[in-house]
């Protein structure tokens, strides 16, 4: 099982970003120290920091492998290849990566970009391909690739990659499906829902939040003590939905329309500056909801906690497992 | 006196003769021993020849040194906001500058291999767009901008280090005229040349190699030992010389023989080419030489070495500059 627990990021209008930061330190260290095999490093043009230098500050003076999410208009792909294959070579370990189309519709528009999503999907299937051509440590030959969007003539990597490489790819629409069809070694991550929900044959991994304590009546405080609503957070979470064409975030916003919770998974924290929904028990409730995705085939969880405190707690619940 | 800003860094030999891994324990043994010498950063090349990426070498000599990495950024790469985000989290982590060096790229098949544009004109123009786009997000503006290569709507950093990037320009600055008007803080860098050359831009910075000894003769041998086979070595620069359109690398190859020298001062052929010339001669001969630069306003110094052991004799060459101001 490959976990990835981070801390909850909240937008920064109502925090002090250098916090986070603090936080991810925290976070590396305990991960590190209750055995969890990854930190998530996130990315959207609103966020304060590079995802690829929060990956530095995870790998740096831990064991932790860093889950970097990447998107296609940031950079090249020769140079996202570059950047896997010098990372590894400095941090002797492998990497993970998860491939996104982007979630804020905004970030696109700020860059100059009017992409329609079949659009963006393929702009992020030539920059999957070009880093995997020129990774591929069968190949020998040069990589000269002429696409809509990038273009690379002749080019071949000076280093090899010297551990293994994660791939993710987050998304449920069609699009999505295509590419996990077309390039086998990339694992979906899909988005956790309520237990009895039913995700696609291709999920191997579910990015979900967790509070879990040796009680579900504490579990439940913490909860809504973090999520508190107010008028700020509910024109946010509007202002999301307005902002995403994500299949999964429309649906998780809609299903937030009709009910709050199903069960201990609850879509409440949607409307508060949350990209997810949180299962939230004691020990045996939490676990028995990781236990249902692995019976479903999935062994990667990327798990977004309130604290760094609950990562003993997440070890515990594990544990059960 | 100012402050001398000196930045000595490995120089990388091509993977036939020195490899990936050993480049990379190069520069994590001059971070050590340029903390120790009280040198301020170390320089990091970029081109698509490179091994690996400069941003990640960059945070690794940021990692456990007070050095500061000079990151070289050339357009096309990646996107400019990236970049100016980039800057402020590196900052913000390690709580001190980060330096960009600012190039349009030497070698025409780093543009070709990525399809990007190899007319000088569009560089400079997709350069001043790039650093513009780049220091406006840094001063904390909500930026909207629409060049012909870079377009950025109604975006603000959300984050600011409130410590100030160091900004390098090397090449021929006279194409970054305006940019230089509105950006004081840019100080533009140029290839080191013999003593008593005359630079005809105002250059604040030169990189040139250096190799000191006792005697000159000394410094001579350990060059001889570092030189590559002088066939193998016209070769790289012949074909160096067609991959350019550099003009001070024209001007670097065609003033100096490489194995014969100008006063001290020689196109290097470090087992294959060097990117600048180095001054191989006495502590006291390249003190003078380095002195020259000080007095004509130069106090930014980016330093090639043949091994990071050169370190301790490049202190020994500025303890000599110490003396003699």
């Amino acid at each position: 099982m490959k976990i990835f627990p981070y801390p909850h990021a909240y937008p920064n209008q109502i925090r002090d970003e250098s916090t986070l930061l603090k936080e991810l330190n925290d976070f590396k260290h305990a991960n590190d120290q209750n055995g969890f095999f990854g930190t998530l490093a996130f990315t959207a043009l609103t966020h304060a920091y590079d995802n690829w230098d929060l990956g530095h500050l995870i790998a740096s003076d831990s064991h932790q492998i860093p889950l970097m999410a990447i998107l296609p208009f940031y950079e090249n792909p020769v140079i996202t290849a570059r950047k896997i294959v010098s990372f590894q070579a400095i941090y002797q370990r492998p990497l993970a990566i998860n491939w996104i189309s982007g979630l804020a519709l905004n970030d696109y528009e700020k860059l100059g970009l009017k992409l329609t999503k079949v659009q963006r999907y393929a702009m992020l299937k030539e920059h999957i391909t070009v880093v995997n051509a020129l990774l591929d440590p069968v190949s020998k030959k040069t990589l000269t690739f002429e696409g809509e969007f990038f273009y690379v003539k002749n080019h071949k990597l000076q280093k090899n990659l010297s551990f293994p490489l994660y791939q993710y790819i987050s998304g449920t629409s069609a699009e999505c499906l295509e590419l996990i069809r077309e390039f086998k070694f990339l694992n979906q991550l899909v988005g956790g829902m309520e237990k009895g929900h039913t995700y696609s044959e291709f999920a191997k991994g579910a990015a979900f939040g967790v509070v879990v304590r040796p009680s579900e009546l504490d579990a439940k405080k913490i909860f809504d003590k973090k999520f508190k609503s107010d008028s700020l957070s509910l024109s946010y979470a509007k202002l999301a939905q307005k902002n995403t064409d994500s299949d999964w975030k429309l649906k998780i916003h809609e299903r937030l329309k009709q009910e709050d919770s199903k069960g201990n998974f609850f879509y409440s924290s949607i409307s508060h500056y949350s990209e997810v929904g949180f299962v939230v028990g004691d020990y045996i409730q939490v676990s028995e909801y990781f236990k249902n995705l692995i019976s479903l085939g999935m062994s990667t969880f990327v798990v977004c906690l309130l604290d760094c405190a609950d990562i003993y707690h997440l070890r515990k619940c594990i544990d059960l497992i | 006196m100012k402050k001398l800003n000196i930045y000595p860094y490995p120089h990388r030999y091509p993977v036939q003769v020195q490899s990936t891994s050993q480049y990379l324990d190069e520069v994590m043994n001059c971070k050590t021993l340029n903390d120790q010498a009280g040198f301020d950063g170390i320089l990091l090349f970029t081109s698509l020849d490179d091994p690996f990426d400069q941003w990640t070498l960059g945070g690794e000599v940021f990692r456990g040194s007070q050095q500061v990495p000079i990151v070289a950024v050339m357009p096309g790469w990646e996107h400019p906001v990236v970049t100016a985000r980039k800057l402020e989290t590196l900052q913000t982590i390690y709580q001190r500058p980060c330096a960009v060096n600012w190039i349009t790229g030497l070698n025409l098949s780093d543009h070709e291999k990525l399809g990007a544009p190899k007319s000088k004109p569009v560089r400079f123009e997709m350069l001043n767009e790039y650093m513009e786009i780049v220091m406006r997000l840094q001063s904390g503006e909500k930026l909207t901008f629409s060049g012909k290569h870079y377009q950025v709507k109604g975006h603000r950093l959300t984050h600011f280090s409130q410590i100030q990037t160091k900004h390098y320009i090397s090449g021929s600055v006279e194409n970054f005229d305006s940019t230089l008007s509105k950006y004081p803080a840019l100080v533009p860098v140029s290839i080191g040349l013999e003593k008593g050359f005359t630079y005809s831009q105002p250059v604040k910075g030169v990189g040139l190699g250096i190799i000191a000894r006792s005697t000159e003769q000394e410094a001579r041998q350990v060059m001889e030992m570092f030189l590559g086979d002088k066939k193998i070595s016209e070769k790289y620069i012949e074909m160096s010389k067609k991959n350019t359109d550099s003009i001070w690398k024209k001007r670097l190859f065609d003033r100096v023989d490489h194995h014969e020298g100008i006063n001290g001062f020689y196109a290097s052929a470090l087992k294959g080419f060097s990117q600048v010339g180095f001054f191989v001669h006495s502590y006291e001969a390249c003190a003078d030489y380095l002195l020259d630069h000080i007095q004509n306003g130069r106090d930014h110094f980016f330093i090639s070495l043949v091994s990071s052991k050169e370190i301790l004799h490049i202190k020994k060459v500025f303890d000599w500059v110490k003396n003699k101001i």
